[in-house]
């Protein structure tokens, strides 16, 4: 026997909506959410952030290395909606298809930037991959990140809520203006 | 076949011995990953695996690979081709399921076009087996023919045992890796041949999941166009895990980088991709899941045997336990094999 735990995947045990946040029959008694505080949420990201520049950059480049690229993290994405991706154009081709740790790294950034404030954290990305790549710490970066500048979201979960990159507001923080 | 049996604690130091005079690659971890790659000790040799996320083909056919590099001066175009491998190499730990898909791949690249880089790493490794003791839930080799203790593609092949293992000098090649330490091994007893192939036995009939793909690539000749092939699709996701921990697939695209200096290399591809058969003037002859899907089950059940004589299949199950959506080709077989096709026809 395998203890619940160790056999569900990570995504699922720091999951805080285990209800449905939309539905029209509910099948089964609704489920006590768990409480995971702001601090366990983004516990891997706090502790990449203390990483040292180039530590980061090590960190990342082990694990971009061993990517194949076999995009099975974009195909079951469902904020990936473009109807062609960056990654398949062919004129021009953007990205080569040569797999080594450059290419892998646009690949992985140019990904994750792209669900920026849509992403779900649905994690199904990260428990396809077939090479283990911790891409739910990119995509958790980035949910952090976001909700610094512009205010805590869990994207998906408010239908009346417009994403934070999708909308313009005054008050934006422009430090780069 | 000779023989000869080696302890747990002498196998690391013949590993050790021979990375003096030849490049070791061996499953290691890669984080929590288990991977085949160059390792410079022992140590780092992990002998406790079910088996590697990706097969062996990586070194032979790497997924990216120089074919030569060139460099424009002055009107003048140089072209370097990639150089040989620098030293022989020592790859430890196939399974039988993945010794097999690399004579598979003998037919591809050793065949009326002889590849010379994949050829090269061919003749300058030696390959050494290792058998299955206890197969995965998701193996089925033996639907294939081959044998999850035994493998007559190695050059050596190890069985482990209580204590250690026994070792089947199977190729010249073989031996003289062995004679690198061969103090390291002794002559087995009766007793020793007997309990490793008794183990060889047993892995076979550990085996749970089989399928009979007899008889079906003649069904898959008559149903290129059938609605089961509508049936089985939507779900595909079309990424490409399938075919690259595929140890059979070994479709691949070539590629200039742009310059005055660069380099030709070819890649890995997959009939999974949108682009895969996107011609020159954008027309794709594969336009939908369904034909890709159809593409690869046909190519591996249909059209290698058609050339080759054999399925491109050795059953090694990293489909099974990989595909997102669990497309399963053993379903697949049963289906075509129960007549499906035929009757979705209808």
């Amino acid at each position: 026997m395998v203890a619940k735990a160790e056999a569900m995947p990570a995504k699922c045990r720091d999951c805080d909506y285990p209800n449905p946040v939309l539905s029209d029959v509910l099948i089964g008694e609704e489920v006590q959410p768990r409480q995971i505080t702001p601090q366990d949420r983004y516990a891997e990201v706090v502790e990449l952030e203390s990483y040292k520049r180039e530590a980061k950059k090590d960190y990342w480049d082990k694990v971009f290395d061993r990517c194949i690229r076999c995009y099975a993290c974009r195909n079951v994405c469902p904020a990936c909606d473009c109807k062609e991706c960056v990654f398949d154009q062919v004129e021009p081709r953007w990205v080569s298809k040569a797999v080594n740790v450059p290419e892998n790294r646009i690949f992985h950034i140019t990904r994750a930037l792209h669900v920026a404030g849509r992403c779900v954290e649905c994690g199904e990305c990260e428990r396809i991959c077939p090479m283990h790549i911790p891409i739910r710490k990119l995509n958790k970066k980035i949910a952090k990140d976001l909700g610094e500048l512009f205010g805590e979201q869990r994207p998906g979960t408010q239908l009346d809520e417009k994403p934070a990159l999708g909308v313009f507001a005054v008050n934006d923080p422009e430090e780069f203006m | 076949m000779e023989h000869k049996v080696i302890s747990r604690e002498n196998l690391g130091k013949w590993l050790d011995t021979i990375t003096r005079e030849y490049d070791l690659i061996a499953p290691t971890l890669d984080d929590d990953v288990v991977l085949f790659k160059e390792v410079k000790s022992a140590a780092r040799v992990l002998l406790d695996y079910n088996n590697t996320v990706l097969p062996a083909k990586d070194h032979f056919f790497p997924q990216t690979e120089t074919v030569f590099r060139f460099k424009a001066s002055a009107g003048q175009l140089a072209i370097e081709p990639e150089p040989p491998l620098a030293r022989p190499r020592v790859l430890f730990g196939v399974r039988p399921c993945d010794l097999k898909s690399i004579t598979l791949l003998d037919h591809v690249f050793d065949g009326d076009f002889q590849d010379g880089q994949y050829l090269d790493k061919r003749a300058r490794t030696v390959l050494v087996g290792l058998g299955c003791n206890s197969p995965q839930p998701t193996c089925f080799c033996g639907s294939f023919g081959i044998e999850p203790g035994s493998s007559p593609a190695a050059d050596l092949f190890f069985t482990e045992m209580e204590g250690g293992y026994l070792v089947n000098i199977q190729s010249e090649k073989g031996k003289e890796a062995l004679q690198k330490g061969w103090s390291f091994f002794a002559d087995p007893d009766a007793g020793q041949v007997k309990e490793a192939s008794e183990r060889a036995a047993n892995a076979k009939k550990a085996l749970k999941l089989s399928v009979d793909p007899k008889g079906v690539k003649e069904e898959l000749d008559h149903f290129f166009e059938s609605p089961y092939w509508d049936e089985i699709s939507p779900k595909c996701l079309t990424c490409g895990i399938c075919t690259y921990i595929c140890p059979t697939c070994h479709c691949f695209d070539i590629n200039d980088t742009s310059g005055q200096a660069g380099e030709r290399f070819r890649c890995w591809d997959s009939c999974m991709f949108t682009d895969f058969t996107r011609m020159a003037g954008g027309h794709n002859p594969r336009p939908t899941k369904k034909e890709r899907v159809r593409q690869r089950f046909l190519h591996k059940l249909r059209y290698f045997p058609d050339r080759y004589k054999e399925y491109a299949c050795v059953g090694c199950g990293r489909c099974l336990q990989k595909c997102p959506v669990h497309m399963d080709i053993t379903q697949i077989i049963s289906d075509v094999k129960g007549g499906k096709l035929q009757n979705a026809a209808k």
